[in-house]
């Protein structure tokens, strides 16, 4: 069972909060987020499920700063988040992304890749390449560290992006559909190390998932449609969701 | 990894286009090299000719179009020895020729016993002993493979080679230095000369030149007078070859840095994904700015380098295999060739800010999107 997570700040365990926040595109025709609210408390694990075109890709861009809402506020820890670079600099500093495509830099090496989000904390080169090895070696990729993307498998890749993921150890890991590519062995093998590093290293999850069988599991379930947030349940680690 | 690591292998993804445009810097930096090289080079020439001879004012005709369009009366270069201050003076006659071999050379007209001949270091033979004799510059003599005793024809009338001599300037390498009165027969210009080299007393100071100048030009109106350091800064046809080397120069610049852009806003545009991906892990809108610039200074640098290089080479072979070589005196200084790669360094910055500033400007939501 996971311990208790850490206040984010007092008087709340709150790390993100979505209120009324929307996103539309083109001059409002497209509603791809209408008036979600949703709470994400300091280390939980929070599915967001949904059909394709739900909203949920965009619901994590907002959560991640990747994308700014058209109407509606975001708050990290307590912070209304009003700005792209502001969330640059807590993206840096406070939350690792996984993506279905893995996102990798194709002209730079597995381990390259995991340096990336070190680049501004102000670690010296030679401390970079180690924590980028340390977390290389923790997800089974030490052996492809000097390899291109280009030479890695699906499940490799994603091991990889993981690693990039953690290497700044995040509070929040927000990851969309990262089996979304991925063969079940892979699927399964993934998840599983996405836990073994939840419980690890005391962090939030929130995780965009297709897959019925990944989204029964945590403690926190977001159900979207048609941009809109249809149903939210709360469930416990050891009893998992059901719908 | 270091931060230079990420432009330096973005500009080895596309060799080829990285080659062309850094090819492309370079040319324009070697353009720059060999046009303002060429023109500093004539500038040098012309001014070292006259400190070859010890000149500190140069006396010509007011009102004319160049120093070597004017004509002033020989008979005022006694007059003007004469001036307090004054140690010597002496009329010359300038002319350019073509020898039967089709080489456009100098001719310079002393008067016989002007302190001018002392200023030729003979290397072979002797001074003229009459109006049919002349001395060649080393150069010259070794293009036309003359030596002491031979015939040379100047304008149509041969004269006996009496002496070879040896000066810095590149002018002076190339030139026929005859007596003066064939020279006036030979271009129709009878009791006149180009112009009146005026020496003043060792020791003197440049305070000093330009009171005297001052003095002189008051003294007589109908003349131009200048210190020897700015008669090639005065100098109309050298003004109009700087500025033409200059304005081509800058041209070349400009469109090279129009490569460069082009190259940059490709590059950037191709990579948009890759931009949303280093903003999604935390890459400030600074440090892409800093990696984009930073490459498209990297190419400049490296093309920059190469048009340095091309540009002295190219600069010496035009010199040493051309006719330049009579009236060129090439001469690049470091702070020259440092200013040539510095240009390159900025059109390289200047080339990018535009990219750069696109590659921030798109959502990483829309650019992670992006094929």
């Amino acid at each position: 069972m996971k311990a208790a997570p850490q206040q984010a700040f007092p008087g709340s365990s709150a790390l993100l909060e979505l209120t009324a926040v929307s996103r539309h595109f083109s001059d409002g025709l497209v509603r791809a987020v209408d008036g979600v609210d949703l709470e994400i408390e300091s280390g939980s694990w929070v599915t967001i499920t949904g059909p394709s075109g739900s909203g949920k890709s965009t619901l994590l861009s907002l959560i991640s700063g990747l994308d700014l809402p058209t109407s509606g506020e975001v708050r990290f820890r307590g912070r209304s988040m009003n700005s792209l670079r502001e969330w640059t600099r807590v993206r840096q500093a406070c939350i690792g992304l996984v993506f279905q495509a893995f996102h990798l830099v194709p002209t730079l090496t597995a381990a390259e890749n995991v340096e990336l989000p070190m680049f501004g904390n102000g670690f010296k080169q030679a401390l970079r390449r180690q924590l980028a090895h340390q977390l290389l070696d923790r997800v089974g990729m030490s052996h492809v560290a000097q390899r291109s993307p280009g030479e890695l498998s699906g499940g490799e890749l994603q091991r990889v992006a993981i690693a990039r993921a953690l290497v700044n150890s995040p509070h929040l890991i927000l990851a969309d559909e990262p089996t979304g590519n991925l063969d079940s062995r892979n699927s399964e093998q993934i998840i599983g190390l996405l836990k073994e590093l939840y419980f690890e290293q005391d962090c939030t999850v929130v995780m965009v998932t297709h897959d019925p069988v990944i989204s029964r599991w945590g403690d926190h379930r977001v159900c979207m449609r048609d941009g809109k947030m249809s149903a939210q349940i709360h469930c416990s680690l050891d009893d998992p969701c059901t719908l | 990894m270091y931060f230079v690591s990420v432009p330096i292998k973005n500009l080895a993804r596309r060799p080829t286009r990285t080659m062309l445009t850094g090819l492309g810097v370079a040319v324009a930096v070697a353009s720059l090299i060999m046009l303002v090289g060429l023109a500093r080079g004539l500038e040098d020439a012309w001014s070292q000719s006259l400190m070859d001879r010890g000149v500190h004012i140069l006396v010509s005709q007011k009102g004319a179009v160049e120093v070597l369009a004017g004509v002033v009366d020989e008979a005022m270069a006694p007059r003007l020895a004469l001036t307090p201050g004054v140690a010597k003076a002496a009329g010359e006659l300038v002319a350019l020729t073509a020898l039967s071999n089709g080489a456009t050379i100098l001719a310079s007209g002393w008067e016989p016993g002007s302190y001018l001949w002392d200023s030729l270091n003979l290397v072979e033979g002797r001074l003229p002993a009459d109006d049919r004799e002349v001395v060649l510059g080393e150069s010259l003599a070794a293009s036309t493979g003359s030596k002491p005793g031979d015939t040379l024809e100047v304008m149509g009338q041969n004269f006996k080679v009496a002496g070879i001599s040896r000066n810095q300037s590149a002018l002076s390498q190339g030139t026929v230095f005859t007596p003066l009165r064939p020279l006036q027969q030979l271009v129709g210009k009878k009791g006149m000369v180009t112009f009146i080299n005026l020496q003043l007393p060792a020791g003197t100071d440049q305070e000093r030149v330009a009171a005297l100048t001052e003095q002189l030009s008051a003294a007589y109106p109908s003349l131009k007078l200048l210190p020897t350091n700015e008669v090639t800064r005065q100098n109309r046809i050298l003004g109009i070859f700087r500025s033409m080397a200059w304005g081509t120069s800058l041209l070349a610049i400009i469109i090279s840095t129009v490569f460069v852009l082009n190259t940059m806003v490709m590059s950037v545009s191709e990579r948009t994904k890759e931009i949303g991906i280093l903003t999604a892990v935390g890459w400030s809108p600074t440090r892409i700015i800093a990696m984009v610039l930073l490459e498209g200074i990297l190419l400049c640098l490296g093309g920059g380098l190469v048009g340095v290089a091309l540009g002295v080479a190219g600069l010496d072979v035009l010199t040493s295999y051309s006719e330049l070589k009579t009236f060129i005196q090439p001469r690049l200084t470091g702070g020259f060739l440092l200013m040539a790669a510095v240009s390159a360094v900025l059109l390289g910055a200047l080339g990018s800010l535009y990219p750069a500033s696109r590659a921030v400007r798109l959502r990483a939501a829309q650019a992670l999107k992006r094929e």
